[in-house]
């Protein structure tokens, strides 16, 4: 290799700036790529880890259950599992056995209660009297109702003596018992003999002598594999394939004895993790149209780099192709001499988008290889990076220097219609996101994803109208030439500077509206799918957590410790409507009033005090007086839009104070502010028997609004990106044009312009680039954010729909960091001419 | 056989009816309009006349580097209008020497003054310059220097060391002395003499009438077209 192209790394530093600048062009460039794909994966890990976390940590492996099986078929579903479980890798296997619910004979005294053994259950239990592990451990709802002391035998002396006595399971349950929650706690609302606590044998071989004999053929067996919980996709997918081979040795080794039919095997986890997949690809394509024009909007601020190194290289340039070097050698030399700086900048982006994972991805937790395949992309825009510095070098030297053609080929891009293109593709996503919305049906368990297709759309709008805004700057820049604006002197500056340096100012125009846009799309549409989630849940559940109570325990009223956050609420479920009888003095503190103001709808709810059952009716519920079942006749005194638990449909809502008969009403919850963990200690605490406690957080299935919101999450940090990009633009286009404007402001003032007229012209002239971008920017976000998100609503079924929130604030910061921007530059660009000192420029 | 490159028996050029015309904003411009004359492989040619004669444009297309739009301009005996772009370079690269007219374009700024001879050297295919050519330059010492830290004059004459390093049948040399005092252009002018004393031919364009008085054959260019031919 010839000494100038050896020497060419080390030539790089004889231009600092040209080495920063492709060192941050390289660190954007590898930092959307690599980001893009980790962003993906992590979406993935959290579709996982909610998936996850919405169920029960021993549903998520394989799970093995049986009913109406006897007590030896059970010791071989147990033996079988335990193998099978082991063979696939689950170190632990919990199997559990129990008799049936019956009145067991304690001498004397025949309580309700079912007997049972589980791996480990004398572990995860609290023991309340007694403790010894060689003995029965019953439960201490079981020993009060039935005055079961330590030592007592039941079954006429046959069963084990009682050894302790334990403090109920209550919901919610440690994470031990959450698989078998609905067969160990007894529901005090539920017909009698249907549930019952369990009465706990020491070891399956005493459960085995003592209830073989007695249970017949109506024992229930369960078996768990605990495991870790997966964290990514592979991990879960894994889990999964392990479950599957345990699901069907289990069911091939029972098949093989005819007992396939005692149990049924199952790998609930399965789906999830389909679902994972599919969200993890959604996400992916539906940011990759963005990223894809990010990154070319970095590799054209590579090809602006080296159009800049070219200039700067001409000489070398020229007297190397006068030595015989060709346009191919000459790019090459160009590689050499970028390679350096773009390496590092590649390097440093991966490193970026590795370390920023937390600020811009819904999880931490990667599939293993991801950061290699993030690597290899990194590397992939690198070498594309590469080959435009060498492919822009060999064309500008071959047009320049062997073809002797100043004509510009770039020319003939402006004249193909993009913002047509980028029209029409919008229009075939949106009639996507119309014919095949991104909808969850309603009681469907598992949700669709949402499509790419049409999570593009307000995208590709927002860019038709960056292209739009660039052809009318363009437009209005030549047209500009004729413009005599010399009575404003400053805008007359201004205007001719933006024409002189029309090519910049277009792609700061291009690029800044493309940041601002895709900044307030994915702000609005994000937040939108937030905020439908949080008060869809809100007004589905009705308060922050809910449980069902006993009747007497809610018209007697809460204890003071519950009431301070919880209120009672009474529910009749008609065909038609929902009537809640509420309590209007404690009600405002603890159902779920979203943005509503609390005031107005106590003062709403004030106005159901007085004779008769007044009621408020919800959404288009007749203005008419009723007769409702169990409440009687209703006057309705005032209407209301939506109400917690009825959400925006039919529905009556009264004073608990005004039933004439509250023995009537079908159901009783307690609504509380507090989570469920806390409602339910408190309801425990006080005594009270519950059931069917719901959680705000838990209510609704809100994957589907997740995979939107983390879609538009990175959508936000791309907009971002692109921001720092339009603002280093705004930066390089002042630095490179700062000789020409230093001499020529220079020359200026001393001709009589005033300095005040100098910044007034920089001002205009960057203040109406970052202006356009943000207005435009701005307008077409908050619009596509309104117009896409009530589209991109994965359940519309339940009211509200989601809408863009108030965008202001953000349009407003937006507007503030663009002028402080446009100051920062201004300030560069004046001083430039004030310090400038004119006879060295004019002597060059 | 690959046909020899060069044959110092034939004329280096020979040039007939040779126009070039370019295209502008205004419209077209005609910078040579119809010259004929040959350069011998020995000695100096000079391209006289005055600003906007043509000199320049005929230098740059003798160093291949413009192109002829009429006539014909020979090269040994070929035709170079029918050169590939590949062919054109090979005959820059092995015969062929240009030294502009700004000292600072015939050098690489941030290689020092023996590496920019060295390049020079290796651009035309040869393992590394003469090392007596600083000497022979009387920049002597001076290697280890960067070029900035040299004189316009010094980097003049060190463009046509590297012009010589290379080995050229031919050096053409675009105003040579038209950017230095009167002191440096006299080393410059001897730099020139002593090019042609080593056999290598020379053809500057000049208005300089010390460099014109050189010259073995004067070409006397005025408005594109050959005014006179001085020998």
């Amino acid at each position: 290799m010839q000494l100038p192209w050896r020497a060419a790394p080390r030539a790089a530093v004889s231009s600092p700036l040209t080495v920063l600048v492709a060192f941050v062009a390289a660190l954007l460039l590898s930092f959307v790529g690599a980001a893009a794909v980790l962003h993906a994966d992590s979406a993935g890990s959290a579709a996982v880890a909610y998936q996850a976390g919405r169920l029960c940590g021993q549903t998520v492996p394989p799970v093995v259950d049986g009913n109406r099986v006897s007590v030896a078929d059970a010791g071989d579903v147990l033996r079988i599992s335990a193998e099978q479980g082991r063979a696939a890798g689950f170190g632990t296997v919990i199997g559990a056995v129990y008799s049936p619910v019956r009145q067991w004979d304690f001498n004397g005294p025949h309580p309700w209660s079912q007997f049972g053994y589980r791996d480990g259950a004398l572990d995860n239990l609290r023991v309340v009297e007694g403790g010894s592990r060689d003995g029965l451990w019953v439960p201490r709802s079981v020993a009060d109702d039935a005055g079961i002391k330590i030592g007592d035998r039941g079954l006429n002396g046959t069963l084990p003596p009682v050894t302790a006595i334990y403090a109920d399971v209550s919901d919610p349950v440690p994470a031990y018992w959450c698989s078998e929650q609905q067969r160990i706690m007894p529901n005090p609302l539920a017909t009698e003999g249907a549930t019952a606590a369990v009465v706990w044998f020491p070891t399956l071989d005493s459960f085995t002598a003592s209830m073989g004999p007695v249970s017949g053929n109506a024992a229930a067996v369960s078996v768990r594999f605990p495991a870790p919980t997966p964290t990514t996709t592979d991990e879960a997918a894994a889990l999964v394939a392990r479950g599957k081979t345990v699901v069907d040795g289990v069911t091939s080794q029972l098949r093989a004895r005819d007992k396939a039919r005692l149990v049924i095997a199952s790998n609930y986890f399965a789906k999830p993790v389909e679902v994972a997949h599919s969200a993890e690809s959604t996400v992916l394509g539906a940011v990759l149209p963005l990223t894809v024009i990010s990154l070319l909007v970095g590799l054209a601020g590579v090809g602006a780099v080296t159009v800049q190194w070219v200039q700067r290289r001409h000489a070398e340039l020229r007297l190397l192709w006068a030595r015989g070097a060709g346009p191919v050698a000459l790019g090459w030399r160009a590689v050499l001499e970028l390679a350096a700086p773009l390496l590092l900048g590649a390097a440093a982006g991966l490193l970026a988008a590795r370390l920023t994972l937390p600020w811009y991805a819904p999880s931490t937790a990667l599939t293993d290889g991801t950061v290699g395949v993030a690597a290899l992309v990194a590397a992939s825009v690198l070498v594309a990076a590469l080959l435009v510095v060498g492919a822009v070098t060999a064309a500008r030297t071959h047009r320049e220097f062997q073809a002797g053609s100043t004509r510009r080929t770039s020319r003939v891009w402006r004249f193909v219609p993009w913002e047509l293109i980028t029209a029409g593709l919008a229009y075939l996503a949106w009639a996507r996101l119309d014919s095949m919305p991104t909808k969850l049906q309603f009681g469907q368990p598992l949700p669709q994803n949402a499509d790419a297709v049409g999570l593009a759309f307000p995208l590709l709008v927002v860019l038709t109208v960056a292209l739009v805004t660039v052809r009318l700057a363009r437009w209005a820049l030549t047209a500009a030439h004729r413009a005599d604006l010399w009575r404003a002197p400053a805008v007359h500056l201004a205007l001719r500077r933006l024409s002189a340096a029309a090519g910049s100012a277009v792609g700061i125009l291009l690029v800044g509206t493309l940041a601002v846009g895709t900044l307030t799309v994915g702000v609005g549409v994000a937040a939108a799918q937030s905020e439908a989630l949080d008060t869809k849940s809100g007004l589905f559940v009705g308060a922050e957590s809910t449980a069902q109570i006993p009747g007497r325990v809610a018209i007697a009223g809460l204890p003071p410790a519950l009431a301070q956050h919880a209120t009672v609420v009474g529910v009749v479920k008609t065909g038609q409507s929902i009537v809640l009888a509420v309590d209007p003095a404690t009600f405002t503190r603890s159902a779920w009033l979203g943005d509503r103001d609390p005031d107005d709808v106590a003062a709403r709810l004030s106005t159901l005090a007085g004779p008769g059952v007044r009621a408020l009716r919800v959404g288009s519920t007749p203005d008419a007086p009723a007769e409702l079942p169990r409440v009687g006749a209703v006057r309705p005194v005032g209407q209301v839009a939506s109400f917690p638990l009825i959400g925006t449909g039919r529905g009556y809502v009264v004073s608990r104070a005004s039933l004439p008969d509250p023995e009537q009403i079908d159901v009783w919850q307690v609504w509380s502010s507090r989570s469920s963990a806390e409602l339910v200690a408190d309801l425990d605490a006080a005594g009270i028997h519950h059931l069917h406690s719901r959680s705000k957080a838990l209510a609704l299935d809100g994957l589907p609004f997740l995979t939107v919101t983390w879609t538009f999450d990175f959508v936000t940090a791309l907009g971002m990106v692109l921001a720092i990009v339009a603002a280093a633009a705004l930066v390089l286009a002042v630095e490179v044009r700062r000789r020409q404007n230093a001499l020529a402001g220079a020359l200026a003032t001393r001709m009589g312009l005033r300095q005040r007229t100098l910044v007034a012209s920089h001002l205009t002239e960057l203040g109406a680039l970052a202006g356009i971008s943000v207005a435009a920017g701005s307008a077409a976000g908050a619009v596509c954010a309104a117009v896409s998100a009530p589209m991109l609503d994965p359940s519309p079924w339940l009211r509200p729909v989601a809408a863009a929130p108030n965008l202001v604030p953000l349009v407003s910061t937006t507007t503030l960091v663009a002028a402080v921007v446009v100051a920062l530059v201004c300030w560069s660009a004046v001083r430039s001419v004030t310090t400038a000192r004119v006879g060295e420029l004019i002597r060059g | 056989m690959a046909e020899p490159i060069f044959d110092d028996q034939v004329p280096l050029y020979e040039l007939r009816d040779t126009h070039v015309r370019y295209r502008t904003p205004a419209g077209q411009v005609t910078a040579v309009g119809g010259v004929t004359f040959d350069v011998a492989a020995r000695g100096m040619t000079v391209l006289a006349g005055p600003s906007g004669s043509g000199k320049s444009t005929l230098l740059r297309v003798l160093g291949l580097i413009d192109r002829h739009t009429a006539g014909s301009v020979a090269w040994q005996g070929r035709d170079i209008g029918r050169l590939s772009h590949r062919a054109r370079r090979a005959v820059r690269r092995e015969r062929i020497a240009v030294v502009f007219q700004a000292p600072p374009d015939n050098l690489i700024g941030h290689l020092g003054v023996a590496a920019n001879l060295t390049a020079a050297a290796q651009s035309a295919g040869l393992p590394d310059a003469d090392p007596e050519i600083l000497d022979w330059l009387g920049i002597p010492g001076t290697g280890g220097w960067r070029v900035s830290a040299l004189s316009g004059g010094q980097q003049q004459r060190l463009a046509f060391g590297c012009a010589l390093a290379r080995s050229p049948a031919v050096v053409l040399a675009d105003e040579p002395t038209s950017q230095l005092d009167a002191a440096s252009a006299a080393l410059v002018l001897d730099v020139l003499r002593r090019l042609t004393e080593r056999g290598v031919a020379v053809v500057a364009a000049s208005h300089d009438p010390e460099l014109v008085a050189l010259g073995d054959r004067v070409v006397h260019l005025r408005e594109g077209r050959i005014d006179e031919v001085a020998a």
